[in-house]
């Protein structure tokens, strides 16, 4: 197996066992609220029968829109809703809504509701500057030579050109994320079964930066983990990669 | 049950999206904290991951008239931070760095004996070796090195400067015939002849291949105004056109993508070409980028010298680096003088090579004659 197997180094974010307990626990859920009498809108499928009454064929986005939001149920029970918008941030959700199996409430189990809101908080946040494109490329770093560059793919820009941040998100974030330790390992959690790549990736670097430019006894404090090496074993390890721990 | 090495996250996540994201120093650190995380830091396929994810950061060769400093310029960090120190080496017996690929340094060398040889390390792992060959590495020079990917080897690309025989009878080769050979880093084989462009070759050896595509390409050179391309998995020689210019031309590496720079120092400005589209071979002007002559003689108190010009790629991004004795500067596209570095004592070498870290311990490395780590050269 050769090393450009990963060449990123990035493991896959779809989960296939997620995705198919959530379509059929909304499938199911779906059947449920279907037979009680229910107050959702007649509205049109994406597969439209051709039927001369339905609206005309509206752009994506703005279909997305008026739809209904899509309802999370927590585990304790409690729903927490998200815009089509900003569920789109969502591999998973946004896999149920194409396949129109997001109608109905969708449960997020081991996920508590306090930990929902945040991270439909996230999203919402994000949803509106969300380009599903540009993740698609992350995770497929090497596609198909050759490259056909068109000016807005173009991935050669001057130094200077700082990334436009108009809307404030980056310093959103760093607020949004400070969290204590266990609500951040919350959200990490939720935005793993989720897929919410963006989400998984500011989670998991804010713990990676707790974690540079630190001694291992502090590392060990932070996070709570025991030592199990022996005095001897610790100085040799220490000894082996010396230049490591200088400062 | 063994216990997770982060309590309140799943294993696959700690690993997989956590410590992988950790650089090289943080890391090594990070295996001191307990066993597990020791253990699962070093599997094979982590690291592997691990040096997949690092920055390729332009290398900045520093010299004090004994030691070799080794310094990666990351434009990223912060501000004074940018130019870090990667390692130093031990200038008796290690001298000019010659090829990097994936993390590992090429530098020529000399065994204990004085015979000159080449050397490998690694300044993550702090392992170094020197190469069994060629055993005399004075009638070879290094051309470029890259993973040879139908055999997973690192292999070196060397042409052979002259016919005459080896200084003391070390060189147990029948064949002398100049030109180019491959040699793959931990073989006992002597060097193998390929051919290739003999008369170009010697001339090639001035200039630090770009590596794109699995293919080395070097910039015109001489009256020849065409770029040289080495196909790595089929080490056999072609050729690519380059863009018209009167000027002599240095080829890099941008993001994937083939770059081209005018290297006239009589010039002000820079102009900079880049390759979009690979097999069309139709060169696009993209920037020329007018230098900050004044302000930069003005930061080194006017005196003399030549500048010397190298752009370089760092991620998607094209930055200028002047350097002028032990002086550095950072000069982005729109020709703004954006830092600068000053490294007393130490004259400053861009050689246009760049490290992406890697802590993957290679085998090869302990198969190869004076086996170190943590030890000199590295100092």
């Amino acid at each position: 197996m050769d090393s450009t197997a990963d060449p990123k180094g990035k493991r896959p974010l779809y989960q296939e066992d997620g995705l198919a307990y959530a379509r059929a626990a909304a499938a199911a859920a779906s059947a449920t609220a279907a037979a009680a009498p229910d107050e959702e809108e007649a509205k049109p499928k994406p597969k439209p029968s051709s039927s001369s009454e339905e609206a005309k064929p509206e752009p994506e986005a703005e279909d997305q829109a008026e739809m209904p939001p899509l309802v999370l149920v927590a585990e304790d029970g409690v729903e927490v809703s998200i815009s089509r918008r900003a569920a789109r941030m969502s591999h998973m959700l946004r896999l149920l809504m194409e396949d129109s199996c997001a109608d109905g409430p969708i449960p997020a189990p081991n996920v508590h509701s306090d930990i929902l809101d945040l991270v439909v908080q996230y999203c919402e946040k994000h949803g509106p500057y969300y380009d599903p494109e540009a993740s698609e490329r992350a995770r497929n770093p090497f596609p198909p030579f050759p490259v056909e560059l068109t000016p807005t793919v173009s991935s050669i820009k001057p130094v200077t050109y700082v990334d436009p941040d108009p809307h404030g998100l980056k310093d959103w974030d760093k607020d949004f994320i400070s969290l204590d330790n266990s609500t951040l390992f919350e959200v990490i959690l939720a935005a793993n079964y989720l897929n919410i790549e963006d989400l998984l990736d500011l989670g998991t670097t804010t713990v990676a930066d707790m974690m540079r430019g630190k001694k291992p006894e502090e590392i060990r404090e932070i996070f709570e983990i025991e030592n199990d090496y022996t005095p001897e074993q610790e100085a040799e390890l220490r000894k082996e990669n010396a230049w490591a721990f200088e400062d | 049950m063994a216990e997770a090495l982060l309590p309140g996250l799943p294993d696959e996540i700690v690993i997989w999206e956590i410590l992988v994201r950790l650089p090289p120093k943080s890391l090594l650190r990070c295996r001191a904290v307990c066993r597990a995380w020791r253990r699962t830091t070093s599997t094979r396929a982590f690291l592997l991951a691990h040096h997949g994810r690092q920055p390729s950061l332009p290398v900045v060769c520093g010299f004090d008239g004994y030691n070799q400093s080794i310094l990666a310029f990351d434009h990223r960090a912060a501000a004074d931070a940018w130019l870090r120190p990667v390692a130093r080496l031990d200038g008796e017996r290690f001298f000019c760095l010659q090829a990097s690929c994936d993390g590992l340094l090429v530098f020529s060398a000399t065994t204990a004996a004085w015979r000159p040889c080449l050397a490998v390390c690694n300044p993550a792992t702090r392992q170094s070796a020197l190469l069994r060959h060629p055993r005399d590495a004075s009638l070879f020079g290094v051309l470029g090195m890259y993973l040879h990917r139908p055999s997973g080897e690192y292999r070196l690309l060397l042409h052979r400067t002259s016919g005459r025989p080896a200084i003391l009878g070390h060189d147990p080769l029948p064949e002398r015939r100049t030109g180019c050979y491959v040699s793959a880093l931990g073989s006992d084989q002597p060097p193998r002849y390929i051919g290739g462009p003999a008369a170009a070759a010697s001339a090639l050896g001035f200039y630090t291949p770009a590596l794109v595509r699995d293919c080395l390409h070097w910039s015109p050179v001489g009256s020849c105004k065409v770029v040289t391309v080495f196909d790595t998995a089929a080490e056999s020689f072609r050729q690519m056109r380059a863009p018209i210019a009167p000027t002599k031309l240095s080829i890099f590496q941008l993001d994937g993508k083939l770059g081209i720079y005018s290297n006239d120092n009589a010039t002000k400005a820079v102009d900079v070409w880049v390759l979009p589209n690979y097999e069309g071979e139709v060169w696009e002007h993209k920037y020329r980028v007018e230098l900050p002559a004044a302000e930069i003689r003005g930061q080194f108190g006017g005196r003399g010298g030549r500048l010397n010009v190298s752009v370089v790629s760092a991620g998607d991004a094209v930055l200028l680096l002047l350097i002028c004795g032990q002086w550095l500067f950072y000069v982005d596209v729109d020709g703004v003088l954006v830092d600068s570095f000053s490294c007393d004592g130490q004259k400053l070498y861009a050689c246009g090579l760049a490290l992406k870290q890697t802590l993957v311990p290679h085998a090869f490395f302990t198969a190869l004659e004076d086996y170190t780590v943590n030890a000199s050269p590295f100092i």
